[in-house]
């Protein structure tokens, strides 16, 4: 590297961001929230705030009887993801007035989801927490997070719920 | 906010302080841009190893400074710190990481190998598992984007 290289590095102020925010709980969602609040954003950026929803799987002989009970459930939660992800996106527009916040809601496998997502919304960084439900230590990283740290094809933001 | 970023000697290190560079910080952030130089242990003589560590040290310190010089000149009232640092990169990053408190570690995932969109480095892997604090891992996309 020389001068001459360096010269050629300048400030992007056009450059425009977009930002997708998982989310997977109440805890680690504000967790992630806070922190993105407390760094400087374009005002260009753009926030989307992603929760996907986990089937449930039934194991092989499983009463069907349950079946109603479990369509409640689904419904439940979807509505306490709805509920989620608008709480968020209040809270983030609270900091981010002038920038474009979304919100979503979906369902399935978890990083097959955020991975399709990304590319399909062209994000440049995607944030998460360090894990969630599943998680045994906060210095272990979950499985969901481990695997898109190693998998997105943009740049990867881990939230630690210390910080 | 404190924030390291780890470099290294690769092509990478400069896409990762361009993208510094478009990004708005506070004014009072504090940059360590921070490299941990691995033993080297490829000569049996060792004044050779000796020279050959010293002269990778003075490579290092200038390279770290030119960065230091324009995160400073482009970033306003910022403030950058070098550390340049010998041995293991995983264990010298967390260390520097206890020591500095900072809010965010910012790394690499540049790969070396076949398929770099699978791939997140040994090193940063290890330290997003490992940091108390929140690692923030930058990718070429376009690099990754060829890669699939």
């Amino acid at each position: 590297m020389n001068t001459a290289t360096l010269g050629l590095l300048a400030t992007n102020p056009e450059a425009k961001m977009k930002v997708l925010i998982a989310v997977e709980d109440k805890e680690f969602g504000e967790t992630i929230i806070d922190y993105i609040k407390k760094n400087n954003w374009n005002t260009d950026t753009k926030f989307k705030i992603l929760h996907v929803i986990e089937p449930y799987e039934l194991d092989e002989g499983v009463d069907v009887t349950y079946l109603p009970f479990l369509e409640d459930t689904k419904e439940q939660a979807r509505a306490a993801a709805k509920t989620l992800v608008n709480s968020l996106t209040i809270k983030l527009k609270d900091k981010f007035v002038n920038c474009s916040i979304e919100s979503d809601v979906a369902e399935g496998n978890p990083k097959e989801i955020l991975l399709k997502e990304i590319e399909k919304w062209s994000a440049d960084l995607l944030c998460l927490g360090t894990h969630g439900r599943r998680g045994v230590s906060k210095f272990l990283l979950g499985s969901v997070s481990q695997a898109l740290a190693s998998h997105a094809p943009c740049a990867v933001l881990i939230v630690k719920k210390s910080t | 906010m404190k924030v390291i970023v780890c470099v290294d000697d690769s092509e990478f290190t400069e896409f990762m302080i361009q993208q510094l560079l478009n990004r708005r910080w506070h004014d009072d952030t504090q940059f360590k841009i921070l490299t941990v130089l691995e033993p080297i242990s490829m000569s049996p003589d060792p004044r050779m190893t000796e020279f050959l560590t010293l002269k990778r040290e003075r490579e290092a310190k200038k390279k770290l400074a030119a960065w230091r010089n324009l995160l400073s000149r482009v970033i306003p009232r910022s403030l950058v710190h070098i550390d340049i640092r010998q041995g293991s990169p995983v264990e010298e990053i967390l260390k520097a990481a206890v020591e500095w408190q900072p809010e965010k570690i910012i790394m690499g995932a540049h790969n070396k190998g076949i398929c770099p969109r699978f791939n997140l480095g040994s090193v940063s892997g290890s330290v997003v598992k490992q940091a108390f604090c929140t690692v923030e891992v930058l990718r070429d996309t376009e690099k990754a984007a060829l890669s699939k």
